[in-house]
């Protein structure tokens, strides 16, 4: 404004637009826009008033946008794919901590005759599973000497009873011997 | 009142604009006839959307920023329509142009011939700062931009207004 005060071209231009949009006002105060009829403000309110308003933020349901839903699906199916590529890693861990190594220990389960398999599996006097010596090691070892030691290998874990069982290949009778830790004998079942 | 849920309280808070909010959309799009239309649709949307208005603000300024809104997709409507018609009549014999018959006929005021020479941005700028006499930060806030931008096409559209009083409506100029 400090220039204008000093320069008598722009004083002169700012007068001359100041004219212009004065006279540009009258002329528009002077140019009826048009009025409304009454009919047609009555007929205007009543279907303003007959129209359902947005009660905006006070609204019991909001739709969402499209890209909520969008991200909704998205996050579904992701989900799936998951879960069936992690499927067998999931079940795994969830059998390891209910069984406690039960797959390894199938798998380290001998392939026996028929005879054997069917035959029930020795336990001791509190129900606990013993080892088995196989007929076939007997007979193998016979004459050999004992072919059991009495203080555990290194690297294994003690041992405080041992059963032997034999199975008649005739009649299926099974006898198993039970010994204690100095390999003295403690009792049979059949 | 209307906020609560009582629809009847509407036309008392509109009815003290209803020659403001005419004579905005008449200027706006030049044209009685739309500017009824937009006036209508502007009050309309202002009940179903009347939870949104921000009562910090002028329920008048938030009233014109509607009508600005609607007069502008009235216009870009009006100008596909006129893109279609002169496409059509390309293909019509010379001399039976219905849109130049049209716009011969057309009554256009003073004011309008000087509004014309304006850009769309520039003649709303024109109307909402200098006509009704907002200031810079509502205009900018009824046309959704800059404060820069209404100072920038304000300025342009007080220079073309000054040439076109000169030029197309001398008589303005001379006071008659």
């Amino acid at each position: 404004m400090a220039h204008v005060g000093s320069c008598a071209d722009c004083r002169a231009e700012l007068e001359e637009l100041r004219d212009a949009i004065l006279r540009v006002k009258a002329a528009a105060r002077e140019e009826s826009a048009g009025e409304w009829r009454d009919a047609e403000w009555k007929a205007l309110m009543a279907r303003a008033a007959g129209q359902k308003a947005d009660r905006g933020r006070s609204a019991p349901f909001k739709p969402r946008p499209r890209w909520a839903l969008a991200s909704g699906v998205i996050a579904v199916v992701l989900l799936a794919v998951l879960g069936v590529l992690f499927r067998e890693s999931i079940f795994k861990f969830r059998g390891a901590r209910l069984g406690q190594g039960t797959e390894a220990a199938k798998k380290e389960e001998p392939k026996g005759r028929p005879e054997q398999q069917l035959a029930p599996k020795p336990v001791d006097k509190k129900g606990k599973g013993v080892p088995v010596i196989q007929p076939e090691y007997l007979a193998k070892n016979a004459g050999k000497g004992a072919p059991l030691r009495k203080t555990p290998a290194k690297g294994t874990a003690r041992q405080d009873v041992l059963s032997v069982t034999m199975v008649s290949k005739e009649s299926g009778l099974q006898v198993v011997w039970f010994f204690n830790r100095n390999f003295e004998w403690k009792g049979d079942q059949k | 009142m209307v906020l609560a849920g009582r629809s009847e309280a509407f036309e008392p808070l509109v009815t003290p604009y209803r020659g403001s909010l005419l004579a905005l959309a008449f200027r706006l799009t030049g044209n009685r006839e739309d500017a009824k239309e937009v006036a209508q649709e502007a009050l309309l949307r202002a009940f179903r959307h009347l939870a949104r208005y921000d009562t910090s603000r002028s329920f008048r300024n938030w009233l014109f920023q509607i009508a600005a809104n609607q007069a502008r997709d009235r216009l870009q409507k009006r100008r596909r329509e006129a893109d279609m018609a002169a496409a059509a009549s390309r293909e019509l014999p010379p001399g039976e142009d219905p849109e130049a018959g049209r716009r011969a006929r057309e009554f256009r005021s003073d004011l309008e011939r000087c509004l014309s020479v304006l850009g769309q941005r520039e003649r709303e700028v024109f109307i909402l700062r200098d006509l009704e006499e907002l200031d810079i930060k509502e205009t900018a806030r009824t046309l959704g931009c800059s404060t820069i931008s209404v100072r920038v096409n304000l300025s342009s559209a007080r220079r073309k207004l000054r040439d076109a009083v000169r030029t197309i409506c001398p008589h303005l100029e001379e006071g008659r």
